[in-house]
C-alpha cells in the first residue's frame, strides 16, 4: 500500500470521527503548548537577564591581565602574539590611570582608561550624546555623566565639544638617574561624547596613542604595572575578541597556558545559562506532564479506533494488505493526531507568549516602563519541540500499530 | 497411467445409459466428470483435517476432506449451520491454516504460505464476498470498490476507472460517492460484488452472500454471479446452507459434521 494511500485512509478515518478526533489532537495542542509557552518564558527571562549583564559582543570577548604575577609582560609584543592566535578577530590593550578633571573652579577625580577606539564597541559602550574618536591619537575623551556633573555641567549633554582640563600624573625620567618620578601635568582635552551612567561612576576613555604621546610609557603607574623594558610599553588589560562565542573557550585555554589571567563576561552569563537551563527542565517537565496525558488520551483514541476498525483490518488484510501495511496505517493516524496537535501546539504556545510581550509591553508603555520580551522562542526550540511530538506521536502509535497487524484476517472478520 | 488408459476408453465409447439403469442426470454427471478430469485443477483439496482446542477437549470442524475444483465450475458448499462449509472455504482463500492435509490453488501449495504471502496470493487469484458486507466505513462507495487495487499499489486514475466501470455493469454508478453504510442491504451486497471483480481474479468465492438478503436482492446476487460464471468464465465457489441455490451450481459439495457427504469427486450439477 502507497505511502499517500496510508495517508488517505488515516486522515479520513479521523474525519469520520470528527469530535473524537478534534478532542484527541486538542489534547496534544493543550500538552504541546504548555511546554512552549512555559520555556519561552524560560527562554525569556535568560535573554532579558543576560542582556542586562552583557550585549552579544561581549560573550566573545577575553580580558587578559597578569594577575598577580610580576614576572609576566603584557605589551606590544604580547598582544600581537594574542593578534597571530587562530580564532582571535582583535586585540585591544587598555591602560588604567587615576587623573583629575578641572572644569572652572570645580575638580573632581576620574578613572581615565587609555584604550584603542575598537575596545568602545568591544565593551559594549554606548554614547549617550556625540561621536566616537575621529582617530586613534586624537585629543578626544567620552566621559560619564556624572563626572560633567560633579564638574558643573548641569546638561551633560551640553558639554560635548567643549574641552576639559585633565591633570594626570605623567612619567618623567630623574636626571641624573636611569629612574623616572611622576609628575602632574594638566592637558586640555575635548569632549566628544557623553556615556550612559547608570552606576554612577567617574569615568573617561581617552585613546591610547594620546596617553603614550604624553610619555605613558612602561612606568605610568608603578602601583600597577611594572616597568620590566624601556622599550615595550606594559598594559593593564587587553582585550581580546574572538570570532564566535563557541571558540572562547579554547582562546582563553591557550591564553591561560601562557600564564596570563584570563576573565570574560561570559563566565558570569555561563553561570546564569546553567540556572535557566534547570528553571527551564523544570517548566518543560510541567509541560511534559500535560503532554504525558495527552499522550495517553491519544492512545486511547487509537486503541478504541482499533477496536472499532478491527472488522476493516479484516477485509484489508483478506484483500491483500499486509501486516505492515496495516502497522503503518495506525502509525501514520498516530503521528497526524500528534504532528497536528503539536504544529498548532506551537502556535498557540508562541502565540500566548508574543500576546503576553505585548499586554506587558502595552502596560509599560502606559506607566513608564522599558518594553521588554519576557517570551522568547529560538527557531532551533521549536524544531526540537516538532521532532519530540514527532517521538511521542510514534511512541503512542506503536501499541495500537502493533496489535493491530499481528491479528489475523479471520480473527479480525470473525470480531463483533 | 491404467486409470487414465481407462479413462479414455470411456471417452471413446458411448455410454449405454438404459441398459445400466442410469438417468439422464447421472449421465450428465459422468460426462461432465469426464471432462473436469482432462483439466487442471484450479483449487485441489487434499486430506484436509482442522480440530480446535477448548480445554483439553478436541474439536474436529473439518475431517479428512479430499475436493478438486476445476476451472470455471459454479461450486455450491452446501450444509446446515456449524458443518464446516466455512472453514473448508477459509481453508481454500488461505484465512485459516490446516491441522493436517493441504490445499493446492494453481498448483500452489497455499496452506505452507506466511500469512503476508497470502494476502498477496489472495488478491491475484480470488475476489471475495461476505456475507456480511465489510466496508472501510470512512471512505466512499468508488473508494471501497477501489480498495484490492489501491492496496496493492495499482494508480488512483486507473482504479478509480475500473471501478466506476464495474459500478455502472451492476447499475449502481449513481451511488458511487454514498458512504457504504448509506446503502440498502441488496446495495451493499451489488458493491461488495463489484469490489470482488475489481482484481480481476479467476476464482469468486462468497460466503453465504444472500444471508442477509430478502429473496428478490438474494436472486439478483445469485443471478449476478451466475452470469460472471457462465460469460465471464470465473470460477465461483459458494458457502450456502440455502438448497434452493443448488440450481445455480455446476456441482455441489455436501457437508455435514465435517464431512463432505457428497459431492467431492461426483457432479450434481442443477
Amino acid at each position: 500500500m502507497k505511502i499517500n494511500y496510508t495517508f488517505f485512509l488515516s486522515e479520513s478515518n479521523l474525519r469520520r470521527r470528527k469530535l473524537r478526533s478534534i478532542l484527541t489532537i486538542g489534547g496534544m495542542t493543550v500538552g504541546i503548548g504548555l511546554v512552549v509557552f512555559l520555556v519561552s518564558m524560560g527562554f525569556g527571562l535568560q535573554r532579558l537577564v543576560r542582556g542586562q549583564i552583557a550585549n552579544v559582543e561581549a560573550l566573545t570577548i577575553l580580558d587578559v591581565s597578569k594577575g598577580e604575577s610580576t614576572l609576566l609582560e603584557l605589551n606590544e609584543e604580547v598582544v600581537e602574539q594574542f593578534n597571530t592566535m587562530e580564532d582571535v578577530d582583535s586585540v585591544s590593550p587598555s591602560l588604567s590611570l587615576s587623573a583629575q578633571v578641572v572644569h572652572g573652579d570645580a575638580v573632581t577625580d576620574v578613572a581615565i582608561y587609555g584604550i584603542n577606539p575598537t575596545f568602545l564597541s568591544m565593551e559594549g559602550i554606548k554614547l549617550k550624546e556625540g561621536q566616537e574618536f575621529s582617530s586613534e591619537k586624537a585629543n578626544e575623551m567620552v566621559i560619564t555623566s556624572t563626572a560633567l556633573n560633579l564638574v558643573g555641567y548641569g546638561n551633560p549633554d551640553e558639554a560635548v565639544g567643549q574641552e576639559l582640563k585633565v591633570r594626570l600624573l605623567v612619567p618623567q625620567k630623574i636626571e641624573g638617574s636611569s629612574e623616572e618620578e611622576l609628575v602632574s601635568r594638566e592637558v586640555s582635552v575635548k569632549i566628544i561624547g557623553t556615556l550612559e551612567d547608570e552606576d554612577e561612576l567617574s569615568i573617561s576613555y581617552i585613546p591610547i596613542a594620546y596617553l603614550q604621546n604624553l610619555g605613558y610609557s612602561a612606568d605610568y603607574s608603578a602601583a600597577k604595572v611594572k616597568v620590566q623594558d624601556d622599550k615595550l610599553e606594559d598594559y593593564t588589560l587587553a582585550r581580546v575578541k574572538v570570532n564566535d562565542e563557541a571558540a572562547l573557550p579554547e582562546v582563553r585555554k591557550r591564553i591561560e597556558s601562557m600564564g596570563y589571567q584570563v576573565d570574560s563576561v561570559a563566565d558570569t552569563v555561563g553561570q546564569i545559562d546553567q540556572i535557566f537551563v534547570v528553571f527551564e527542565l523544570i517548566v518543560a517537565g510541567f509541560g511534559a506532564i500535560a503532554l504525558f496525558v495527552a499522550a495517553l488520551g491519544a492512545l486511547n483514541t487509537l486503541t478504541v479506533s482499533l477496536l472499532e476498525r478491527t472488522r476493516e483490518i479484516g477485509l484489508m488484510k483478506s484483500l491483500g494488505a499486509t501486516s505492515g501495511d496495516i502497522y503503518k496505517l495506525f502509525l501514520v493516524e498516530a503521528i497526524i493526531i500528534g504532528m497536528t496537535g503539536g504544529i498548532i501546539g506551537i502556535f498557540v504556545g508562541v502565540g500566548g507568549g508574543e500576546l503576553t510581550n505585548f499586554g506587558i509591553n502595552y502596560l509599560a508603555g502606559r506607566l513608564g516602563g522599558e518594553p521588554v520580551d519576557m517570551f522568547y522562542s529560538p527557531m532551533i526550540f521549536l524544531v526540537i519541540i516538532l521532532l519530540v511530538v514527532f517521538f511521542v506521536s510514534v511512541i503512542t502509535g506503536v501499541y495500537p500499530a502493533r496489535r493491530a497487524a499481528k491479528i489475523s484476517a479471520l480473527d479480525a472478520l470473525r470480531y463483533e | 497411467m491404467v486409470n487414465q488408459s481407462k479413462e479414455k476408453e470411456k471417452e471413446k465409447k458411448p455410454i449405454p445409459a438404459e441398459s445400466k439403469g442410469q438417468t439422464i442426470a447421472d449421465i450428465a454427471a459422468q460426462s461432465a466428470k469426464t471432462e473436469n478430469e482432462k483439466k487442471k485443477p484450479i483449487i485441489e483439496v487434499r486430506n484436509l483435517n482442522k480440530y480446535y482446542m477448548v480445554g483439553k477437549n478436541r474439536i474436529d470442524v473439518v475431517k479428512n476432506i479430499n475436493i478438486k475444483i476445476y476451472p470455471q465450475e459454479f461450486i455450491v458448499i452446501l450444509g446446515p449451520s456449524g458443518s464446516g462449509k466455512s472453514t473448508l472455504l477459509n481453508h481454500m482463500i488461505g484465512l485459516e491454516t490446516p491441522s493436517s492435509g493441504s490445499v493446492i490453488v494453481n498448483g500452489d501449495v497455499i496452506s505452507n504460505k506466511k500469512p503476508n504471502q497470502i494476502a498477496k496470493f489472495r488478491f491475484k487469484h480470488y475476489g471475495i464476498v461476505f456475507q456480511r458486507a465489510e466496508w472501510v466505513r470512512s471512505i466512499s462507495v468508488l473508494d471501497n470498490v477501489a480498495l484490492p487495487l489501491a492496496i496493492n499499489n495499482i494508480g488512483k486514475s486507473e482504479r478509480n476507472k475500473k471501478a466506476q466501470q464495474y459500478l455502472k455493469d451492476l447499475g449502481m454508478e449513481t451511488h458511487a460517492n454514498y458512504l457504504p453504510t448509506e446503502l440498502s442491504g441488496g446495495q451493499q451486497q451489488k458493491v461488495t460484488i463489484a469490489r470482488a471483480l475489481m482484481n480481476n481474479p479467476p476464482i469468486i468465492v462468497a460466503d453465504e452472500p444472500t444471508g442477509n438478503l430478502d429473496t428478490n436482492s438474494a436472486d439478483r446476487v445469485m443471478t449476478l454471479l451466475k452470469n460472471f460464471n457462465e460469460k465471464d468464465k470465473k470460477t465461483i465457489l459458494m458457502v450456502t446452507h440455502n438448497i434452493d441455490y443448488v440450481r445455480y451450481a455446476s456441482r455441489t459439495v455436501y457437508i455435514r459434521d465435517g464431512n463432505v457427504v457428497q459431492g467431492s469427486e461426483q457432479f450434481l450439477g442443477g
